[in-house]
């Protein structure tokens, strides 16, 4: 009975793993396809990945990823670095206060990303700013910066607000209180915001197409515009690599926590064992 | 009996020190200095490369040649030679002033002080902005031939950076001088700016440009964009194979919406046991993050546009699916996945599910990770059995997951036009594509049209999670454990 009481839920996750999967294998497995444009199998080759660093649009698709990671990594640190700051004094207003200015915040959140694009783009009309870099990476902070200060304003919720005052007592002054005692407590949630915010500016489409000349393009721009005379192969390449680099990165993360957890299991069993 | 006598307010800071608003206009006063030695400022020309100096080297040369468009020119500094000594002596002024506050202070009243450190900030700043105002003289342009606004000194990324900090040591010093202390709530107050320009403003503008149009006198108020939008134009439509005469936008509302509430759907059904299960397992091998759901967010990191493409590859005329069934002799043609109407409308909505799933496994995964066994032990032990105890306990508790799930997915689905796009090769008309369409239209009532949309758009969102958000009284429950 216990058994399969497993063995039901396991081949329930595989399965919604393989429907997940499914488009990145896809694409992993036509990155190696020799017959250009097109999904038809036609034989192993890396050309796709040789001309991903030598060919004309090839060096335009890399161009278009600096150019995003670029936009993130700006973005998810400047909004968590806003985010960090203004949590930290929000701390010290009144509840009320504190309610309407979050519900504020999560305005953008709620709203439609498109609608969240035009109204950037309609407010730097407003402003008179040219559309361009500049427009790119205050769109995306200002669309980050929510999502940053839902990551970081719980963490500080849940801290003990006499804390700060005890480091004081003991001899800290306020700014050792707040580097030394308060942000290595919240830092679970800024880490996690800069994921986040990372994450959410790297995939952008919607936000970026209104906010930008045709002299800047994202990776999803670049990705949207080139697919639409074909699908390249060179662009599987790079999802190829993409998704390699990020599951390395995934799995040297998670390394320390497998090990923890199998310390705990062997602890356990021994447990079980006494 | 002592009686503990409750600590000192912790942000006033003891006399014996300097004060913080002092040390914080030190603190700008010294990064301003460290910023003259710096290439802070940026020439730039149409059409010559950006060359980089910073004040520093300016004072040393005192004089630059230049060459514009073949001929060479020599700029002088003398008008800007005042205020790049200025820049240089008021930083070094106001340092002297916060190093020897304390013996100042016997002489002056602390207010004083905090004055004169405004004022010499002040002075600091005008020259800051003067150096590159005054650094080119207008006979240059003249004998160029070039417009004033081709060639300009600006302050870079670093110098604009010290300018803002020199502002907010400005301010400081200000505080002092009135006796406001410097507290650390106003932290916040750059954020309540933002907010300000970056949340309300927009909001106000997308209401505003859907009743007033730009025209040669200014602003005008105009109905037109909503007499475009319900304009009595009657189409035909297919749902599920039947076939509805509607109003033109409200079809392709109808049709956005279908798409979305069957993305929340099938979300919800998908991720509640995949959740269900994963937490089961968790708490299981009690490991609180588990690599496994790593595993189910790690999609999230591939381009969804490429997945999509994958997607349509799948399914395609040609496309990985038919070669397989082709291959093991199941069909003798190929089955066009995407031109049926019944498939390719599965497909749309299948390929969303699987975009979106992510969105409401997260938020349904940490609130029945943190789930407490023994809660259903104990309804468990009162007598339910295994379907009441989930109905009646573990479902309920798990809501706040499930309704933040539902705003991640249910509201980013309706606008998100690309997947429906690319699927359908651009045959489906999602309430997405029609706002981008006339929003980037060339005539004035379109794009009117098109704010207009966007804000009933927003109004429909607005009243909807309104409804979620009052069946879900325990704020941020779901949250994101990204």
């Amino acid at each position: 009975m216990n058994k399969h009481k497993r063995i039901f839920p396991s081949i329930y996750i595989c399965l919604i793993f393989v429907f997940l999967y499914l488009p990145i294998a896809v694409l992993i497995v036509f990155s190696f396809n020799s017959v250009p444009k097109s999904f038809i199998w036609g034989g192993f080759t890396l050309d796709n990945y040789a001309k991903l660093f030598s060919g004309n649009d090839g060096g335009e698709l890399l161009s278009a990823l600096v150019t995003t990671l670029k936009v993130a990594a700006i973005a998810s640190v400047s909004s968590t670095f806003l985010a960090t700051v203004s949590c930290l004094g929000l701390s010290y207003y009144s509840k009320k206060l504190q309610t309407l200015v979050l519900n504020v915040t999560y305005i953008p959140n709620i709203m439609p990303e498109l609608v969240t694009g035009i109204s950037f783009m309609l407010l730097f009309v407003f402003l008179g700013v040219q559309k361009g870099q500049v427009t790119l990476v205050l769109a995306h902070i200002a669309f980050c910066v929510p999502f940053a200060v839902l990551s970081i304003n719980p963490k500080l919720r849940q801290l003990d607000k006499n804390l700060a005052e005890a480091a004081q007592d003991l001899g800290a002054t306020q700014f050792q209180a707040i580097t030394k005692v308060i942000l290595p407590e919240i830092m679970p949630g800024i880490v996690s915001s800069i994921l986040l915010t990372f994450t959410l500016s790297v995939d952008d489409y919607l936000i970026s197409n209104f906010n930008v000349d045709s002299t800047v393009q994202t990776l999803p721009m670049k990705i949207y515009t080139m697919a639409k005379f074909g699908v390249n192969p060179k662009m599987n390449a790079l999802t190829a690599i993409m998704f390699l680099v990020i599951f390395l990165l995934l799995l040297a993360a998670n390394v320390r926590t497998i090990a923890e957890g199998r310390e705990k299991k062997k602890k356990i069993r021994e447990d079980i064992r006494k | 009996m002592i009686k503990k006598i409750p600590p000192a307010p912790s942000f006033v800071l003891s006399l014996q020190e300097i004060p913080l608003h002092m040390r914080l206009a030190g603190i700008a006063a010294f990064l301003s200095l460290a910023v003259f030695f710096l290439p802070s400022l940026t020439l730039s020309l149409f059409a010559l490369p950006r060359m980089n100096v910073s004040y520093f080297q300016l004072l040393e040369y005192g004089q630059m040649s230049l060459s514009i468009l073949d001929t060479r020119y020599t700029l002088s500094f003398a008008g800007a030679l005042p205020f790049l000594l200025l820049s240089l002596i008021l930083p070094l002024l106001v340092l002297f002033v916060v190093f020897f506050y304390q013996k100042l202070a016997q002489k002056l009243p602390g207010r004083a002080l905090s004055a004169i450190t405004a004022v010499l900030m002040l002075g600091n700043l005008i020259a800051l902005v003067m150096v590159p105002a005054r650094l080119i003289s207008a006979s240059v342009f003249s004998a160029a031939g070039i417009e004033s606004t081709d060639l300009f000194f600006a302050p870079q990324a670093v110098g604009n950076m010290m300018i803002i900090l020199l502002i907010l040591g400005l301010l400081t010093a200000s505080f002092g001088t009135a006796g406001i202390k410097v507290h650390l709530r106003m932290l916040t107050f750059p954020y309540l700016l933002w907010l300000l320009v970056f949340t309300l403003l927009p909001l106000f503008l997308i209401v505003f440009a859907a009743f007033f149009v730009k025209d040669s006198g200014g602003y005008s108020f105009t109905l037109d964009g909503f007499r475009t939008l319900f304009v009595p134009r009657v189409i035909e439509t297919r749902f599920y194979g039947v076939t509805l005469h509607l109003q033109e936008y409200f079809s392709v509302f109808l049709r956005s919406l279908d798409y979305s509430v069957w993305t929340t759907l099938g979300c919800l059904l998908v991720a509640y046991p995949l959740a269900y299960a994963l937490a089961d397992r968790a708490k299981r091998l009690h490991t609180s993050s588990s690599l496994l759901l790593m595993f189910f967010i790690l999609p999230m990191w591939i381009n969804t546009m490429l997945r999509t493409y994958a997607w349509r590859a799948f399914f395609g005329q040609s496309g990985v699916l038919n070669n397989f069934l082709l291959s093991l002799h199941w069909i003798s043609d190929p089955i066009l996945f995407l031109k049926l109407e019944f498939l390719s409308d599965f497909i749309i909505k299948l390929v969303l599910v699987n975009d979106f799933l992510p969105f409401m496994l997260l938020p349904i995964y940490s609130v029945l990770v943190k789930l407490d066994e023994n809660v259903k032990q104990a309804a468990h032990d009162l007598g339910a059995n295994s379907r009441q105890t989930f109905a009646r306990v573990v479902f309920p508790l798990s809501m706040p997951g499930v309704i933040s799930g539902i705003q991640m997915v249910f509201m980013p689905s309706l606008t998100f036009y690309m997947i429906p796009e690319i699927i359908s090769e651009g045959s489906v008309t999602t309430i997405g594509t029609t706002v981008q369409t006339l929003i980037l239209s060339e005539s004035a009532v379109q794009q009117q049209a098109g704010n207009v949309l966007s804000l009933l758009l927003l109004i429909f969102v607005l009243i909807t999670m309104g409804i979620l958000k009052n069946s879900d009284k325990d704020q941020g429950g779901g949250g994101m454990i990204l």
